[in-house]
């Protein structure tokens, strides 16, 4: 089983890359935390892949963790609290679904062309997981900058920080526990704060839209 | 020895704070206790490095080298002074029932764990623990910045927290980049990461991937420095925040997150086996982080904001110095020094006005000296420092730094004594008609309040203090011995000889 899921490789890639460009044009809340927890799976069934094929030990604690953190735990912990601060399910967007996927398409196949001139990109553990870690962190940053609503910003910032782990996967692959660690709490703690930001935001404003933060001006 | 013992005091004394068991009163006791062991123990450590009585240690995860010394020393000169501020400060809000014993046991775990991070992220040799610390800062603050949960509070707060994760998290991705490159030139795993090992090995490191390395440092990190154009949240969160977090955020977290990108510059140098491809960035941000301010604080009514904006604009200054070429390291350490000791005593001063008036715009306020002669006076005082007139730490940073770019960028140099003077001229007018001449439609002053002679606080004893430093500063930075010790602390973080 062990040796099929190394195997898999690229279907977990593929998962994990088409998680967040389905992302961009999905409006309901539950729909993009689903997306978000099956992007975060499949990097963890990424990271188990590789732990097997290089046989390296350190990656197994680093998979259940991405496993248990990112694809249990913080979408738990978001749709509790998009459930308790009684948000509308359908979030806003400056672009309608069909010209977000389209951007988010056209902005991947620039990154495609973009990476092959990346000074590191000959040297990285893995190729094609390099082009995925900067496409995903891409889609994010898309995510962040088109949507009008504290929740889906909060999404996008989680995706840009999957990018990152796939990015180190691909890059230097051996980070010390004690900093992978304190990087998931750091990530859990960020997300933590953030819902309970959103949540206070929805009961003050009565809307996540983040038009109405723009109360202070110069 | 003693950093741990002065990290087990910050960690220890939010779990006390937090306790319902110990008064609030004791609490902000507690706080300044807290201040004082860890700024003892810091010191201990850190004077005989500063002072060149010992050569820098590097305890493994941590180092101490003379800019790293007094970088951690001006943390917990800053963390101090703002848990004595705090004491008076939250009392008074307590007092006028503003706050709850909830929100100032959360106002003193958040501000303890401030210290705590910045203390990590100054003292921190392993890229990892330093990224950590950073985010760290963010995160506690965060709260800080959603203390009062309304009037735009909560949107500075959110974009505080989206802004800065984002940007610290490209850094990440430049510290990865790092350690692809230590890894593709033959680094050991357990050494990929750690700033000395770095820089001993720093010609096996791919130039290339250090250019990229070292651009996502830049914007990423930069973020938190608050570069133009980077720097939108900046205002918001430093005008929202209770004003003595907003002492430690102007005044002490910029100079952490800019030293943090100078560490990198340095083992960017040595692999690029120059420094004029990294102060290319410093000199362009730079410029534009002087502009802009300079150009905004001719119509800025909020004095908050206008101490906001004039951190920028110290930021820039010190990125400016640092890409006019090495030698630009020298004035930025004083001026890091000055801007510490002003802007934090500018922004107790503000809170001193906040406390009085309960508003943070110029029109409505009336005429502050004529109330509260004692605030507005060293508020003028420290206005005057950070203009940089003589006698301030700064006359003597900026002195060096203007004369310094006339030899060698004079165009550059121009343009950012043409920011300093919309400055200087939007400052001066804001400040003048804010101690002296008061709004028309100035809120009515509460009669209680208006015959009650002001009294010399905590805030005024604080800020007197910091004057006292900054004027002192100044004098010694102009003495050959002042200019040695600033030369020895720009070294430690130099490629090159100086």
């Amino acid at each position: 089983m062990i040796a099929t899921l190394a195997v898999l490789e690229p279907l977990f890639a593929v998962v994990f890359l088409f998680a967040s460009v389905l992302a961009m044009p999905t409006f309901r809340v539950k729909s993009l935390l689903r997306l978000y927890a099956c992007s975060s799976i499949a990097l963890a069934l990424l990271i188990f892949s590789f732990a097997v094929r290089d046989a390296s030990g350190h990656l197994y604690p680093l998979a259940l963790g991405t496993l248990f953190v990112k694809g249990l735990v913080i979408p738990a912990l978001l749709t509790n609290a998009i459930r308790r601060s009684g948000a509308s399910e359908r979030l806003q967007s400056s672009l309608r679904a069909a010209p977000s996927l389209f951007v988010t398409v056209a902005a991947l196949l620039v990154t495609a062309l973009l990476i092959q001139h990346l000074p590191f990109a000959a040297s990285a553990a893995s190729a094609h997981v390099l082009y995925l870690s900067i496409a995903v962190a891409f889609a994010g940053i898309l995510m962040m900058v088109l949507r009008r609503d504290v929740f889906s910003q909060m999404v996008g910032f989680l995706f840009i920080e999957n990018g990152i782990a796939a990015f180190s996967l691909a890059t230097i692959v051996v980070i010390p526990v004690a900093i992978e660690v304190g990087i998931f709490s750091i990530v859990l703690l960020a997300v933590s704060m953030m819902a309970l930001l959103s949540h206070k935001v929805q009961e003050l404003y009565g809307t996540s839209d983040t038009a109405s933060l723009r109360e202070l001006t110069d | 020895m003693h950093l741990t013992l002065a990290f087990l005091a910050l960690l220890a004394t939010p779990l006390f704070s937090w306790l319902p068991v110990v008064p609030v009163k004791a609490v902000r006791g507690l706080g300044v206790l807290a201040a004082s062991v860890a700024a003892g123990f810091v010191w201990t450590t850190a004077f005989p490095v500063l002072l060149g009585r010992v050569e820098m240690r590097s305890l493994g995860i941590w180092f101490v080298d003379p800019m790293s010394a007094l970088v951690a020393s001006l943390i917990v000169l800053v963390y101090l002074a703002t848990a004595v501020v705090s004491v008076r400060y939250l009392g008074h809000e307590r007092h006028e029932r503003l706050v709850t014993d909830r929100q100032v046991r959360l106002y003193y775990v958040m501000m303890h764990l401030f210290a705590f991070a910045m203390l990590v992220t100054a003292l921190a040799n392993h890229l990892g623990v330093i990224w950590f610390g950073l985010e760290a800062t963010t995160l506690a603050t965060t709260c800080l910045v959603a203390f009062y949960a309304k009037d735009g509070a909560l949107e500075a707060a959110w974009k505080y927290i989206l802004l800065c994760s984002t940007g610290i998290a490209l850094g990440l991705v430049g510290i990865l980049m790092v350690g692809h490159a230590a890894a593709v030139g033959g680094l050991q795993h357990a050494d990929f990461l750690y700033l000395d090992t770095l820089r001993m090995h720093a010609s096996s490191l791919s130039p290339d991937i250090m250019r990229w390395a070292f651009v996502f440092v830049f914007v990423g990190i930069g973020t938190k420095v608050g570069f133009v154009p980077l720097h939108t949240w900046l205002p918001d969160a430093h005008s929202k925040t209770p004003s003595p977090i907003s002492a430690m955020l102007s005044g002490i977290l910029l100079n952490v997150a800019f030293v943090t990108i100078l560490r990198f510059k340095g083992v960017t140098d040595l692999a690029l086996g120059g420094t004029e491809w990294t102060e290319k960035f410093f000199l362009v941000f730079g410029i534009l982080s002087v502009l802009l301010p300079g150009f905004i604080l001719l119509i800025q009514r909020n004095y908050k904001r206008m101490l906001a904006y004039s951190s920028i604009e110290h930021m820039g200054l010190l990125a400016f110095s640092v890409g006019l070429g090495p030698l630009g390291l020298v004035p930025a350490v004083m001026h890091m020094v000055g801007h510490t000791l002003a802007k934090s005593a500018l922004f107790f001063g503000a809170g001193e006005i906040l406390l009085r008036w309960k508003t943070t715009k110029l029109d409505h306020l009336p005429a502050v000296f004529t109330h509260a002669p004692r605030t507005a006076v060293l508020f003028l005082l420290a206005i005057l420092g950070i203009l940089a007139m003589p006698g301030s730490t700064l006359f003597a940073s900026e002195y060096l730094m203007v004369g310094y770019g006339i030899n060698t960028h004079l165009v550059s140099t121009l343009i950012v004594l043409l920011g300093l003077s919309l400055v200087a001229v939007g400052m001066m007018r804001h400040t003048l008609a804010l101690l002296f001449e008061g709004a028309p439609a100035a809120t009515e002053v509460p009669p209680a309040v208006e015959s009650v002679r002001e009294p010399w606080t905590l805030t005024h004893a604080v800020m007197a203090g910091e004057l006292a430093l900054l004027g002192a500063a100044g004098v010694f930075f102009l003495l050959p011995s002042g200019l040695a010790f600033a030369t020895r602390v720009a070294q430690s973080i130099s490629s090159v000889a100086l």
